[in-house]
């Protein structure tokens, strides 16, 4: 499963006055500091509102109702779109099928796959392929400068493990000791990348 | 204003003529479709004497025969904050989904959607965050890899 599902025990915050108070809880227990739209890991994050507050101000301070974004993903992309509809507001028969992901609630792993480093649909029905499509346009998840580059270097650095781990034995036997201990010591590095973007790594079926 | 025609259908994407009069100080009569306005943007990001992203800003108070309805031209001085992507991503989107629901892009929407993406990737290169600390560890990812690769290949 690869669904970002809470981990245990997860206490919801008492006395939400303001969404950003949810910011900590958010990022402890279900993503790691990372986009729920984009799945990376950034240093600076936004709380965003998954169903804009103007559009249902029931929604306002429902904890279930915020996702850690990006700032682009956030301030410049969704805005207040309304996530279940392809218009910012509420529209009735909207069959389209296309609605915003929340890897909170879907298993986006199911339906996106990479390659290139261009995100893809994995082919399944024809509805899925339109909301992978959909999600990709709306972010621009397949143009962004930025994420490219993370996107690049997050899956050099899964090349590396891969490999290190496919191979293990046989370097070892191979390398002089001095290569033995530089390989052991970036693969720790590598690692410990990887598990800060544990998000990209399940949103996209990757194992090391 | 651009002349378009009867050949292309560009009222499936107007539908907000309220928000394009405000937004570009047109008076209500002449307001332009939301693909005609798009098209003016990208006119104007082609003068030469505005940078990318003043162009944009330029674009929205350039009809001079027209009084701005809300907005004072001095509220446009600080450029990239004045532009506006809402009403950008309501263009992009709505030519993505005709994309995405299988139907072909008219040139002309295609060139709009090229022009806003130009924008976009503009605004974002300075507003979103590279990670160094990313980049130097990928960077030793591929010499770790390459190391390894060299070991594997050595024979007995």
């Amino acid at each position: 499963m690869a669904k970002i599902v809470p981990v245990k025990n997860h206490k919801i915050p008492k006395k939400i006055k303001s969404h950003t108070d949810c910011k900590t809880w958010l990022e402890d227990f279900f993503f790691e500091s990372s986009c729920a739209y984009c799945w990376h890991k950034y240093d600076n994050t936004d709380v965003d509102h998954y169903v804009p507050k103007t559009l249902d101000s029931n929604l306002e301070l429902e904890p279930y109702n915020f996702v850690i974004s990006c700032i682009a993903c956030n301030r410049y992309y969704k805005n207040d779109y309304h996530p279940k509809h392809t218009c910012r507001k509420k529209k009735r028969n909207d069959k389209s099928g296309c609605y915003l992901i929340d890897v909170r609630r879907t298993d986006a792993s199911k339906f996106f796959g990479i390659k290139n480093n261009q995100l893809i649909p994995i082919k399944g029905v024809l509805r899925n392929d339109r909301w992978v499509l959909w999600n990709i346009a709306f972010f621009r998840l397949n143009q962004r400068n930025k994420l490219l580059k993370k996107r690049a270097d997050l899956l050099e650095i899964i090349d590396a493990c891969q490999f290190y781990k496919k191979n293990k034995a046989q370097l070892f036997k191979k390398a002089t000791p001095q290569h033995r201990q530089y390989l052991t010591m970036s693969n720790r590095i590598h690692m410990k990348i990887l598990k800060q973007n544990q998000t990209f790594l399940k949103v996209l079926n990757i194992t090391i | 204003m651009i002349s378009f025609g009867n050949t292309l259908d560009i009222q499936t994407v107007s539908d907000e003529p309220v928000k394009a009069v405000q937004l570009f100080g047109l008076k209500k009569p002449q307001a332009p479709s939301k693909m005609e306005l798009a098209i003016k943007v990208k006119e104007d990001l082609s003068k030469p004497v505005f940078n990318s992203t003043s162009r944009f800003a330029y674009a929205q108070f350039e009809n001079t025969d027209s009084q701005p309805l809300n907005k004072s031209l001095s509220a446009y001085e600080t450029i990239p904050e004045q532009i506006d992507f809402e009403f950008l991503n309501e263009v992009r989107m709505e030519v993505e989904l005709k994309k995405i629901m299988g139907n072909e892009l008219s040139p002309l929407e295609s060139q709009v959607l090229s022009t806003i993406d130009q924008i976009f990737q503009v605004t974002l290169d300075q507003a979103e965050e590279s990670d160094d600390e990313l980049d130097s560890v990928a960077k030793s990812a591929v010499s770790a890899k390459m190391l390894m690769e060299n070991i594997l290949s050595k024979n007995g």
